[in-house]
This record gives C-alpha cells, sequence and structure tokens, in this order.
C-alpha cells in the first residue's frame, strides 16, 4: 500500500525538480570535490562521470542529460574555468544522454529475450537487490559511446580554442575519466540500490 | 561556493545592467572565435585587459592566465611543429622546425584562448550568481529550469559538508597510518567507496523532504509565479544599451583592421 502511494508521487512536477536539483548538487560536487591523485606528483580524476553513469543506470537518460549536463557546468564556474563551461554541458549532458539511451536499450532487449520470466523469479531478482542491473555487453557498449560523446566534443571545441595539437593531449584524460566512471559508477549504483531499495520509485 | 567567484565592487563594470554583459560576453567570444587578423585578436585581447583593470585592478589580469598556463604552455610548444609554412626560425635535427607560421598560429591560439578566459572571468568577477540566473530567465529560460539550478547551488554546500563528515566518519573507522604513507591509487578509490555510497543515499533521502518543501510552497499551481529579486525593466537601462553598442562597433572595426 505504502509502495503504491510513492508509485504515482513520482510523477508529481515538484519531486521532479527536488530530484533533478539535488542529481545536479551531486554531480557539481563529484566533479568539484572528489578527486583522485593518478600520480604521486600531479595529475588527478574527478568523480562527475562516476555521477553521471549513476544517473544514467537509475534515472535514465533525459535525467542523466540534465544532470551531467548543468552539474559539471556549474562546478566550471565554480572552480573558475566558466569558459569551458558551455562545452562542458554539451559534452558531459550528451554523454549522460548517449549512456542512458544504450542502457535503456539494453534493458529492453533482455526484457525481450527473457520472454514469459515467471513473477515469482522477477521477485527473487527483486530481493537480491537489483532488478534494473544493466548487462555486461550494453555496459561496454555505453562505456565506448559516452567516451566518444566526451572525447569527441572536448576534442572538438578543445581544437577550435586551443588547437588540435594542445586538445588531443586531453584523450587519455579522457578516457581514463571513463573508465573510473563505469568501474566506480556502476557498482555505487547497484550499492545504492541494494542499501535504499525506496529508490525504485523514485525513477520515471 | 554559493556566491561562485564573485568578488564585490563599485566599478561601472559591476554597475552594469547583467544583460548588456551577457550579451557582450557572448559576442566577444564569438570574435575571439573569428578567423580574425593577428592584431584584431591582440586588440580584442587589449581591450579584455582595460576592462579588467577598470572593473578589478591591473594585477587580476593575470590571475585568469594564472589558471590556464599548462595549457598556454602546451600551446605554445605543440602548435608549431604541425604549421610549416613562413621561414625557418630553428630547427631541430631535421626532426622538425619552428617557422613563422607555426609561431604566428600559436601566437593566434593563445591570444584567443586568454582573450575567452578572460572574458568569462571578468563576468563571473563582476556579476553575482543571482544576476546570472536572472538573465538567463528574462533570456527566456523557464522558470523551473532557474529554480533547479538555485536549488542545486544552495545544496552544493550542504552536500560538502554531508561529504566531508562522511568522509571522517569512515577514516575514524580505519586503522591508524602506521609508518611512512605511500601513494596508493587502488587504496583510495577502495577508501572512498564507501563513502559515495552514504553520500547518494543520503542525498536521495533529501528529495521527498524538498519536494514537499517546494509542494508547501505552493509548487505546482497554475498561477505565474512571483520573484523576489527582480533585473530593473530595459527601459531604465537603455542608456547601458547605447554603450554596449558603443563597444560593438569597436569590435566589429577591429576585424577589418
Amino acid at each position: 500500500m505504502e509502495n503504491k502511494k510513492n508509485e504515482s508521487f513520482m510523477q508529481l512536477p515538484a519531486f521532479r525538480i527536488a530530484t533533478l536539483a539535488i542529481l545536479i548538487a551531486v554531480t557539481a560536487l563529484f566533479t568539484y570535490v572528489i578527486r583522485i591523485p593518478v600520480a604521486p606528483t600531479r595529475g588527478y580524476i574527478n568523480f562527475g562521470d562516476v555521477a553521471i553513469f549513476f544517473t544514467a543506470i537509475i534515472f535514465g537518460p533525459i535525467t542523466a542529460l540534465i544532470s551531467g549536463g548543468i552539474g559539471t557546468a556549474l562546478a566550471d564556474l565554480l572552480s573558475g574555468y566558466a569558459q569551458w563551461a558551455p562545452f562542458t554541458f554539451l559534452a558531459h549532458g550528451l554523454q549522460g544522454l548517449g549512456i542512458g539511451l544504450v542502457i535503456k536499450a539494453g534493458r529492453r532487449m533482455s526484457e525481450k529475450t527473457k520472454g514469459g520470466i515467471s513473477a515469482r523469479a522477477d521477485q527473487e531478482q527483486d530481493r537480491r537487490g537489483f532488478p534494473r542491473r544493466p548487462g555486461v555487453v550494453s555496459l561496454l557498449l555505453s562505456f565506448v559511446v559516452g567516451t566518444l560523446i566526451m572525447g569527441g566534443i572536448y576534442f572538438f571545441t578543445g581544437g577550435i580554442m586551443v588547437g588540435f595539437a594542445a586538445a588531443a593531449t586531453e584523450i587519455p584524460g579522457n578516457i581514463l575519466q571513463n573508465v573510473a566512471g563505469i568501474l566506480i559508477g556502476t557498482p555505487l549504483a547497484m550499492a545504492v540500490w541494494k542499501a535504499y531499495p525506496p529508490i525504485r520509485y523514485y525513477t520515471w | 561556493m554559493i556566491s561562485g567567484t564573485y568578488v564585490a565592487g563599485n566599478s561601472c563594470i559591476h554597475k552594469a545592467d547583467p544583460r548588456f554583459k551577457f550579451v557582450l560576453l557572448l559576442l566577444w567570444v564569438v570574435f575571439l572565435i573569428l578567423p580574425v587578423r593577428i592584431y584584431a585578436l591582440a586588440g580584442y585581447y587589449a581591450g579584455l585587459v582595460l576592462l579588467i583593470s577598470v572593473g578589478l585592478s591591473f594585477r587580476q589580469v593575470f590571475q585568469p592566465l594564472i589558471t590556464i598556463w599548462p595549457i598556454l604552455l602546451l600551446v605554445a610548444l605543440l602548435t608549431p611543429p604541425f604549421h610549416q609554412s613562413g621561414r625557418v626560425l630553428y630547427q631541430f635535427s631535421g626532426l622538425f622546425s619552428f617557422t613563422i607560421g607555426g609561431v604566428r598560429e600559436a601566437i593566434v591560439l593563445i591570444l584567443r584562448f586568454s582573450g575567452i578566459t578572460s572574458a568569462f572571468f571578468l563576468f563571473f568577477r563582476t556579476t553575482t550568481i543571482d544576476d546570472f540566473i536572472l538573465t538567463l530567465r528574462w533570456f527566456g529560460l523557464p522558470y523551473s529550469g532557474a529554480l533547479i539550478i538555485t536549488i542545486a547551488f544552495r545544496y552544493i554546500p550542504s552536500l560538502l559538508q554531508l561529504y566531508r563528515n562522511i568522509q571522517d566518519a569512515h577514516a575514524l573507522r580505519r586503522p591508524a597510518p602506521s609508518g611512512k604513507r605511500r601513494f596508493h591509487p587502488i587504496k583510495k578509490f577502495t577508501h572512498i567507496f564507501p563513502t559515495l555510497v552514504s553520500v547518494m543515499i543520503h542525498s536521495i533521502k533529501s528529495i521527498p523532504t524538498l519536494s514537499m518543501a517546494l509542494e508547501s510552497r505552493g509548487f505546482g499551481r497554475f498561477n505565474a509565479r512571483t520573484s523576489y529579486r527582480a533585473l530593473l525593466p530595459i527601459k531604465k537601462v537603455i542608456h547601458q544599451g547605447a554603450y554596449s553598442t558603443i563597444v560593438l562597433f569597436f569590435l566589429v572595426l577591429f576585424l577589418f583592421i
């Protein structure tokens, strides 16, 4: 009975506004604050892509487009790199959309191939914690799509601003960023789904 | 963090209407990206130096350059070998050479990127985030879009505090490091993961509370929303439009230099 109530809750505009605002703030925090050094002297990766993968897996492509784009652009704005904010909005927003679309398509395909799975098996899967777990193939494909979109947009816009030779030096960093995104974002989504079951009623 | 990079001041650029500043910022960036001559680019950058000196201080001119110097260094080193036109200035053991054309291209890219960075720097140093969001609303951003961004800005410091609290709590549960601390990226990742899960769950748990707060303030009704703060009517700042047109005239003039 309680869950039925919650299911209609997600359709309210106030709920959607609140969800997007919180996810944007989380994405900005992950990009701006949470950074892990990858070498003893210099160089780090931020966790913006972790938040984007998380949002795309749990909340879907449109939410990932909005929260990924605005969240990372806000982080650029706050950290004094406002000149990159419009390109970041485009790159990470479309990256989130691409990842979300691939994962959504993967889920639909697996549902089709699953065919008449029994209700009990569905409940069992639900009890184990992550019924929306994306398949390995769709995850790998989403990683490729996300990297191509994000890296491509940064390479192209960077090429216009600083030349393609200097822009090419950013490519390994962007790939590493996406590797961290998929390696941490996917287990994070699964862990949150398992630890906080009401989240399944927060998606639309 | 909520105030962004704004620095309070009383200069004419601080007082200028954010709508005109925003349009000029976009136009300035477009002019910097256009394939103009090197003198025109130098003129656009000199104009920005002048505005930063007037609006902030001359020392602030170097502030945006400090943040981008690694990229500028890369541009200076990597651009000339890929542009081999013109007279050869220096040759590195027959591998590649620095030519007049390569150096010119590097200067163009450096001026362009420094100019774009300085333009954004000046705008956000002299415009508050509130005014920026109101400007976006004036240019057609829907009310709900502006509300989402405003709430996100409000939540970033709270989430930062939450993240630090959870990080401290998790750190207390680990044994104290003994001996010399070594750099270990994998360990860093394994330490940070439980913190991320906790932060994410706490953040998502606050969604129903926030949506109930929005509901109780009347969000979702169909009547027009009011705003606590608003920009001045455009009629009252029309003189600033004239000033902006003069600046625009100079930007176009530089195209023909």
